[in-house]
C-alpha cells in the first residue's frame, strides 16, 4: 500500500533480503482503495520472483488476496505478509491458505497462559481471539502490573513504574525498555492452513524468534545485524 | 511473459473492469438523462447489491440466484425511494437532490453496517467460474471472462431496450422533452420511477459481480461513486453510449497506465477527465457544451 506503513515495511524488508544474500527483484505500491489488482498481479508474475512480500490490510488486502487466488498467483509465488488477522481470513476464505506472515499474536501459540486466555475469550464471546485482541489483553496486563507496582494511577508515578515492567503471560516474556518505551518481546511467524474443526482457515504458528532478534535497537526503525 | 499473451490478458483484465464500471456509469447516466438529477447514492446502491448478493449466496448457496435477487431488490428499493421521497422534490433545484441522495448514502451505509456488521464478507463466485483457463499459456480466471462477457451482454440488452421497446422509446423521448411527452398523454412520473429503478438495479448487479473480486465491505460506496461520476462526466451526462465509452476508456488507460507508470495509478482517471473537459466541456457525447 502506497503510504508510510507500506513504504517503510518494504524498505526494511528490502534491506533484510539483501543482507541475507538474496536477490530483491523489485517493488510496486498500490494506492489505498485500489479495487482492481490484475495489473499488479501481472507484474508480480512477470518478475520471476520466488516470493512476494505484501504490506496490506483491510479492504485492499482482502481484494488483493481474493484476486491473487483467482489468478492462482500462490501456485507460482509464495505470498508473505506483514499481518495475518482472522478478519481478513474470514473475508477471503480459501484465498488466504498458504499465506505466511509475521504475527503479533495467534491463538495457536503454545503455553498454559495463552490456553487460559483463549478459553476465557471463547466463553465470553463465542469466537477465537484475533491478533489485536491478544495484543490488547497483553497490553492490559502490562498496564495492570504497572499500576500495582506504582500503587497508583497517577501518571507521574505510573510512568517510571512502567518503564521497567516485565510480565510473562500469553505471549511469553515481555520487557518494557526505558530508553524509548518499546516492549521487547518474541516475534512469531504463522502460516495459514485449513484445520478440522474450524470453518475458516487458521494461522498456525511455524516459528518463534527471540526478542533480541526481532526488536530494533533503541529509537531505530531498522535492524543493524 | 511474451508480448502477445501479455497484451491479450491485459486487454481482458481491462474489459472485466470496464464491465463493472459500465454497470455503475450506465445507471447513473440514464437517471441523469431523464431526471436531471445527480444520484449521489449510486455507490450505496452498488454496495447494497454486494450485501444482498452475500445474503442470497449465504442462504441459497447459489450465485446465479444472487445475480437475479440483487437487481430486483436494489431496483425495488430505488423505486420505493423515488416514489416516497424524490418525487416530492421535482421542481426544486439540483441542490435538493444532491442533499437528499447524499443523505441516503449515509443512511444506507449505517443501515448496512447495522444489518450486516462491520466485517468484510466473502461472496464466493460459483464453482463453474472459480477455475482458470489458459490463454496463450497464461492462466486467466474464468470469472473475469464472465465479467467481461456479462458487461457486453448487458450493454447490448440495454441498447436494444432503449432502441426497440416502447418504454425505451419513452425514456429517450422524456430525456429530450419531458413536457411534450407528458402533453401527449404519457405518465412521465412513471417513466421516471422506472428509470430510477433500472439505474439502481444496474448498480445492484454491479455490486454482486464486484463482490467476488473485492468482498462485500463498507468502503465500497464512496469508492464506487467517485469512479462513476468520472465515467459519466467523461462520456457526457445522460449519454448511454458515452457511459460505455467512458467505462472502456478508463479501464484500459487504468490497466495499461498502472502497468507502465505505477506511481501515477491514481492520476490516470482524472487525467482523462481533465483532457476531455478541456477539449469537450460537455463530455465526449454530451449534449450541453
Amino acid at each position: 500500500m502506497d503510504y508510510a506503513w507500506g513504504r517503510n515495511s518494504i524498505g526494511v524488508f528490502k534491506d533484510e533480503v539483501k543482507k541475507a544474500g538474496k536477490n530483491f527483484v523489485g517493488d510496486v505500491y498500490s494506492p489505498i482503495g485500489t479495487k482492481d489488482y490484475s495489473t499488479y498481479i501481472t507484474k508480480i508474475r512477470q518478475s520471476g520472483a520466488d516470493a512476494c512480500f505484501i504490506v496490506m490490510q483491510g479492504d485492499d488486502n482482502n481484494a488483493f488476496l481474493s484476486q491473487a487466488r483467482q489468478y492462482r498467483l500462490g501456485d507460482k509465488v509464495q505470498l508473505l505478509t506483514e499481518i495475518v488477522d482472522l478478519n481478513s481470513i474470514h473475508a477471503v476464505g480459501e484465498a488466504s491458505v498458504g499465506l505466511i506472515g509475521s504475527s503479533r499474536y495467534s491463538f495457536t501459540f503454545p503455553g498454559e497462559a495463552n490456553a487460559k486466555f483463549v478459553a476465557a475469550w471463547k466463553k465470553e464471546y463465542g469466537v477465537i481471539p484475533d491478533v489485536f485482541e491478544g495484543e490488547q489483553w497483553q497490553a492490559g496486563l502490562m498496564l495492570a502490573a504497572g499500576i500495582e507496582k506504582a500503587g497508583s494511577i497517577d501518571a507521574e508515578k505510573l510512568r517510571p513504574a512502567l518503564e521497567t515492567i516485565q510480565i510473562d503471560d500469553l505471549k511469553g516474556k515481555v520487557t518494557m525498555r526505558a530508553c524509548d518505551h518499546q516492549a521487547e518481546q518474541q516475534g512469531f511467524m504463522v502460516k495459514v492452513v485449513r484445520k478440522d474443526g474450524f470453518t475458516d482457515p487458521i494461522p498456525e504458528l511455524i516459528a518463534t524468534f527471540p526478542a533480541g532478534q526481532v526488536t530494533p535497537a533503541c529509537r531505530k526503525m531498522t535492524y543493524d545485524s | 511473459m511474451e508480448l502477445l499473451p501479455f497484451l491479450v490478458t491485459q486487454c481482458l483484465n481491462a474489459l472485466s473492469q470496464a464491465a463493472l464500471l459500465f454497470f455503475l456509469g450506465c445507471g447513473l447516466t440514464l437517471i441523469f438523462g431523464i431526471m436531471r438529477i445527480v444520484n449521489f447514492a449510486h455507490g450505496a446502491f452498488f454496495m447494497l447489491g454486494a450485501y444482498v448478493g452475500y445474503s442470497a449466496v449465504h442462504w441459497t448457496g447459489n450465485f446465479w440466484l444472487a445475480l437475479i435477487a440483487a437487481p430486483i431488490l436494489v431496483g425495488g428499493f430505488g423505486a420505493a425511494f423515488e416514489l416516497g421521497i424524490l418525487r416530492r422534490l421535482y421542481g426544486r433545484d439540483g441542490h435538493a437532490f444532491l442533499m437528499v441522495t447524499f443523505g441516503l448514502t449515509l443512511v444506507m451505509g449505517e443501515a448496512i453496517r447495522l444489518i450486516w456488521g462491520v466485517e468484510a464478507l466473502q461472496v464466493k463466485s460459483p464453482e463453474s467460474l472459480a477455475d482458470i483457463v489458459f490463454i496463450l499459456d497464461e492462466p486467466f480466471p474464468v470469472y473475469r471472462l464472465f465479467l467481461g462477457g456479462a458487461g457486453i451482454v448487458v450493454a447490448i440488452v440495454i441498447w436494444q431496450f432503449l432502441e426497440r421497446t416502447r418504454l425505451g422509446l419513452l425514456i429517450r423521448a422524456t430525456s429530450q422533452n419531458a413536457e411534450m411527452v407528458h402533453a401527449l398523454g404519457t405518465d412521465v412520473a412513471l417513466v421516471r420511477s422506472a428509470v430510477f429503478a433500472i439505474g439502481c438495479g444496474l448498480a445492484g448487479i454491479g455490486g454482486v459481480m464486484a463482490a467476488p473480486l473485492v468482498t462485500a465491505s463498507l468502503g465500497m460506496a464512496p469508492n464506487a461513486v467517485i469512479d462513476t461520476f468520472v465515467i459519466v462526466i467523461i462520456g457526457g451526462m445522460g449519454s448511454f453510449l458515452g457511459s460505455l465509452i467512458g467505462a472502456v476508456l478508463v479501464a484500459f488507460v487504468q490497466v495499461f497506465g498502472t502497468y507502465y507508470f505505477p506511481d501515477f495509478a491514481l492520476a490516470f482517471m482524472y487525467l482523462i477527465m481533465l483532457t476531455v473537459l478541456v477539449v469537450r466541456p460537455g463530455g465526449l457525447l454530451g449534449k450541453e457544451a
